[in-house]
């Protein structure tokens, strides 16, 4: 079943402001909040719409949520809608950003607003860390995917290869391991 | 080569491989970034800290480096980078229909490139730990964030919040 049609229009400013509440609810990344809006509130798209949508968008090159916005944003109001989905998404967490950063680089000098920054940046690493190992439990990796993992890992994190020579290598190594389980 | 070029090419290089999202090109990022001369790894991490306290996509990194690289003009040329040319071939996909959606190769792709995602976001996390936790308070800053972010369900917000806290005050 479908929320809505597929090829039903949605003006520009209403998918501007729906990308915006999707782009300004969340710290650390904002995917789970597209659902949220996209599914739960806005009632646009099945959960299973959005299941495919995301499938195709995580295959494309680019930022995941990007795409989205970009996606649903073309098949409800073509190129003025991906614009105003883009915008909505992009726009205002980008222009708080850069005035953050700025008033950051003002008082980067006082050594208490380096420290908590420093701080921040612990903090940080940490939140990554966690959602890694979050999605190591949620996906219950078998041997062979345990190994492209750890492969991965190690390539990226400690002999520092190249991001491309990585993905060349353990791209296929992943799908072969995928196949192995299914 | 100007030095917006260089920003355009290497942040459309970094989308192009931007597996499972932004924060999996974090390790490629901060190897070039500092290969450059841009920044050093402490001003990376920084720039990463700042801009996940801040709402908005993960990519958004990208806008604050060409920022902090030649201002407003770096931006620019390093979200055009990040976003231009994957935007345009979803939009195109888009436009051309649903035929290949149901296509199973990309379920299998899907799946393949789980195990790659999480092996990148690992390590995105341990190299800024290892540009950001310089003495054993900030290790354990780390460690105890990673912990929150597995057995609560906190929002990502107050970690970066008591990291601050905890800096400011011991720093």
């Amino acid at each position: 079943m479908t929320a809505i049609a597929e090829d039903r229009t949605i003006p520009p400013a209403v998918l501007f402001r729906a990308f915006m509440a999707i782009g300004m609810s969340g710290f650390g990344g904002v995917l789970p909040f597209a659902r949220r809006e996209l599914v739960d509130r806005r009632n646009w798209m099945t959960d299973a719409e959005f299941a495919e949508t995301l499938g195709i968008c995580s295959v494309l090159p680019g930022p995941n949520i990007i795409n989205i916005a970009i996606w649903f944003g073309t098949r409800h109001g073509g190129a003025l809608g991906a614009i105003a989905a883009f915008s909505g998404l992009v726009g205002v967490p980008l222009v708080l950003l850069l005035t953050l950063a700025t008033i950051y680089g003002h008082y980067a000098g006082e050594p208490r607003v380096s420290a908590a920054v420093d701080g921040m940046a612990a903090s940080a690493a940490g939140l990554v860390i966690g959602t890694g190992l979050v999605m190591v439990r949620r996906v219950q990796p078998d041997l062979a995917t345990g190994l492209v993992l750890l492969m991965v890992f190690f390539a990226a994190a400690w002999l520092r290869l190249p991001l491309p020579a990585i993905i060349a290598v353990a791209a296929p190594l992943g799908v072969l391991a995928a196949r192995k389980r299914a | 080569m100007s030095v917006l070029v260089t920003l355009f090419l290497m942040f459309a290089s970094m989308s192009l491989l931007a597996i499972g999202g932004a924060n999996s090109t974090i390790p490629e990022m901060q190897r070039l970034v500092v290969a450059h001369g841009w920044m050093d790894a402490t001003q990376f991490a920084h720039a990463f800290a700042i801009a996940q306290a801040s709402p908005g996509p993960n990519m958004l990194v990208a806008g604050l480096i060409g920022w902090q690289v030649v201002g407003a003009s770096g931006a620019a040329a390093a979200l055009a980078g990040m976003c231009g040319p994957s935007c345009t071939l979803t939009y195109v996909l888009a436009r051309a229909g649903d035929r290949f959606s149901a296509d199973p190769r990309i379920a299998r792709l899907r799946a393949g490139l789980v195990p790659v995602s999480i092996g990148l976001i690992l390590a995105t996390g341990t190299v800024l730990a290892q540009a950001a936790d310089t003495d054993p308070s900030r290790t354990l800053l780390t460690a105890v964030t990673a912990a929150g972010t597995i057995w609560t369900l906190r929002n990502p917000i107050w970690f970066l919040m008591l990291g601050a806290a905890v800096g400011a005050l011991l720093g």
